[in-house]
């Protein structure tokens, strides 16, 4: 691989219509970013299918942010704004249900964290040393 | 209605299925119409989707129509099940027409990527990166992630790989122990939802990654498929428990 990894202090930030039929360039925005992370194959299915199901599954509004930061050994990335947690007590018992177990087996840690201008998830997964992390 | 003994015997399943809930009898049920359901799917071949692929709708539609079928309309069961399984046919080309203008050079990168995965897989002993693969397939790495992505929008690709043939009744008879662990779950709520549209293949595979925490390589080692494969047969039971849901999923919280 050429290009350098992303480094700590860089974020990558795609900005897409909050619509389901963009879901396929959210899974392209993490595939370029498991290109540059030497992320493995899994990790980066994983990946895919956990954001998939939080653009599924949450109120989304007019647009949709996604933001990857690299904090350590881990790449975080932040979903939102939302209209609502999807993982918050309040939210609809099975959907909730559904997203946590889901998110439990596809990534290393999930939260949601408040922002000024609404809910954000965070989906985290390790890169481990060296080439290939699954 | 003059009922043959093969419509009687299958009434009669009907009827322990329906009124108590006898999961076996739905097996059974799904096990003797399989038939009807390949034959169905056949007459929709070569019209862009893979046999394989269809076998596989068909059998979902096969499910909702044991699901949904009302023993006191009077009516034979294949009489409400063919058009049943032919809507779900016409709704999976509706909804996937334009998945099938991929091109073809991403569909071929796509073939050779699923071999690669698999076989560096087993020689690394960890999945592969993209750099790997795209040095392994002589592309780019973005031709790598674009020939991936492609074989999401482009479920009209087989979802039954070919060595997988003639083990559909083999893998049927794991159902009963599928149910037993579901049983045992906490989360049942969730489960009830959705899952009973599931093939039993995909309700193993989902029990597999999602309660098992066995990981896509684990699961395409245990049921001798590839792991594209797996990746691409947990996508269908998702969406598939997700339109369940939405048709007629009642939170489970008011069960």
């Amino acid at each position: 691989m050429s290009d350098p990894a992303l480094n700590t202090s860089e974020t990558v930030t795609l900005t897409i219509p909050g619509e389901l039929r963009f879901v396929g360039i959210a899974r392209l925005f993490v595939g370029g970013l498991a290109a540059r992370l030497d992320l493995g194959y899994e990790t980066m299915d994983d990946l895919q299918l956990a954001l998939e199901s939080v653009l599924r599954k949450a109120e989304l509004g007019d647009e949709v942010t996604l933001e990857a930061h690299v904090e350590g050994e881990g790449l975080s990335i932040l979903v939102g704004p939302l209209r609502r947690d999807p993982l918050e007590a309040g939210a609809p018992h099975t959907e909730r249900l559904e997203l946590e177990r889901l998110l439990a087996a596809l990534v290393a840690d999930a939260g949601s964290t408040t922002r000024s201008d609404g809910c954000w998830l965070r989906l985290d997964v390790r890169i481990p040393a060296g080439s290939g992390s699954a | 209605m003059s009922l043959s003994p093969n419509q009687l015997e299958e009434n009669e399943l009907l009827r322990a299925y329906h009124e108590r809930g006898d999961k076996s009898a739905r097996d059974k049920l799904v096990e003797a119409n399989l038939p009807l359901a390949r034959a169905i799917a056949r007459r929709y071949a070569g019209r862009g989707e893979q046999l394989d692929d269809l076998v596989q709708v068909a059998s979902i539609g096969l499910i909702k129509a044991i699901d949904r079928f009302d023993l006191e309309r009077g009516v034979y069961f294949r009489t409400y099940a063919v058009p049943t399984i032919v809507g779900e046919i016409k709704r999976h080309f509706r909804d996937r027409a334009w998945a099938v203008h991929v091109p073809r050079r991403l569909k071929e990168l796509n073939q050779m990527l699923s071999s690669l995965i698999q076989d560096m897989s087993a020689q690394l002993e960890r999945s592969p990166t993209i750099a790997e693969l795209a040095e392994a397939a002589g592309v780019e790495e973005e031709e790598v992630v674009e020939a991936l992505e492609s074989s999401r929008a482009y479920t009209a690709e087989s979802l039954t790989a070919p060595a997988e043939e003639g083990s559909e009744l083999d893998r049927m008879q794991t159902l009963g122990v599928v149910e037993e662990a579901f049983e045992r779950t906490e989360d049942k709520q969730l489960l009830a939802v959705g899952i009973d549209a599931l093939g039993p293949r995909e309700r193993r595979i989902i029990q597999l990654r999602f309660y098992d925490g066995l990981t896509q390589t684990q699961i395409a080692n245990e049921l001798g498929i590839s792991q594209m494969h797996v990746s691409r047969l947990i996508r269908r039971a998702l969406e598939t428990m997700r339109e369940e849901l939405e048709r007629g999923g009642v939170d489970a919280e008011e069960r």
